[in-house]
């Protein structure tokens, strides 16, 4: 503990209130928060927006024959990823940035990594990059790679890249946005239907 | 001497009917209704800017965290996405944009990501 519980209350008392008065606007998003957050425990339900798309090999299209290999994606309405839970935790806050655990909403429990949905962002130079990894060399869970997160910030790759220069500018709101952006906006369920396997892939909206 | 005096008022008269650029001005369509008011979200507070149309929508950026006192770093570490996520281009005036008075707008810290490639 670095931080005096009741000042670490007091903010996270703050961060819920401006949780509760953005409830509309994080509802839209499909962003859900969960039951009377107790601190230092944040929980929100993540609903996944896109629909999953299901490649499957085509032989035909119309009355035109496609050459072998050809592929053809169809939108599946019924059907897109599962629904997930974000944990936050806001110990020693905010002199730490939140941690953030994801977990699965039924079982409460830790998903595997190679279960779990993937996060991506897009940047115009960059493209399409992963940042829902495996294994934080600290916690040894899965974590999201996003500036704001305590895991991020504790990653020896960004020691330079400290929470206290963004502390002032980020709150847990506009973390919860760039989760929303990284793991619901941009990502979209693929699953490829080979001829022995079922391949599921992760896609990147291409948008900045 | 009384017909000068007449003769100076009619100058004067005539002086202040003839239009000055002051006036040719009032004919064009008033500044006020030029002028809507944007809602930036910032750190979930909004922060209502009132700003012209013609403006580019950075100057509205720019008031937005001087009133929220996020002036700790450049307008151009921030991005203002609408509701659906789009980013917008703060260069562009908000008459281009197609902002509608009311408009809700997030103002937040570009999203910085470490990652790997797939």
């Amino acid at each position: 503990m670095m931080v005096d519980p009741e000042v670490s209350r007091r903010k996270f008392q703050h961060e819920v209130r401006t949780l509760k008065e953005q409830r509309s606007t994080l509802e839209s998003r499909g962003i859900f928060l969960l039951g009377s957050p107790t601190y230092p425990f944040v929980e929100l339900l993540l609903v996944p927006r896109h629909l999953l798309r299901v490649f499957v090999p085509a032989v035909k299209s119309g009355d035109i024959f496609l050459p072998e290999g050809a592929m053809m994606a169809v939108e599946i309405p019924s059907l897109a990823a599962r629904a997930y839970k974000a944990r936050f935790d806001l110990t020693d806050y905010d002199l730490q940035a939140p941690s953030l655990e994801f977990r699965d909403f039924w079982t409460d429990s830790a998903p595997e990594y190679a279960t779990m949905f993937r996060a991506l962002e897009f940047e115009k130079e960059r493209k399409a990059h992963v940042v829902l990894l495996d294994r934080h060399p600290i916690t040894q869970k899965p974590f999201l790679c996003v500036r704001g997160i305590r895991e991020y910030h504790s990653h020896p790759q960004h020691s330079g890249d400290e929470w206290l220069l963004y502390r002032q500018q980020m709150g847990l709101f506009s973390i919860i946005m760039s989760l929303w952006r990284v793991a619901v906006d941009l990502v979209h369920p693929q699953l490829v239907v080979q001829q022995n396997a079922l391949q599921v892939n992760w896609a990147a909206e291409e948008k900045v | 001497m009384l017909n000068f005096a007449a003769e100076d008022s009619l100058w004067r008269f005539r002086t202040r009917t003839i239009p000055e650029p002051a006036d040719e001005r009032s004919f064009e369509v008033p500044k006020v209704d030029h002028r809507v008011g944007l809602v930036f979200i910032i750190n979930g507070m909004d922060y209502p800017i009132d700003v012209s149309v013609e403006a580019p929508l950075v100057t509205a950026v720019e008031r937005a965290l001087v009133e929220s006192r996020n002036t700790g770093r450049p307008p151009s570490e921030w991005e203002v996405r609408n509701t659906s996520g789009v980013l917008l281009e703060t260069g562009r005036t908000i008459e281009d944009l197609g902002l509608k008075n009311g408009t809700r707008l997030f103002l937040s810290l570009r999203v910085g990501a470490g990652g790997t490639y797939q």
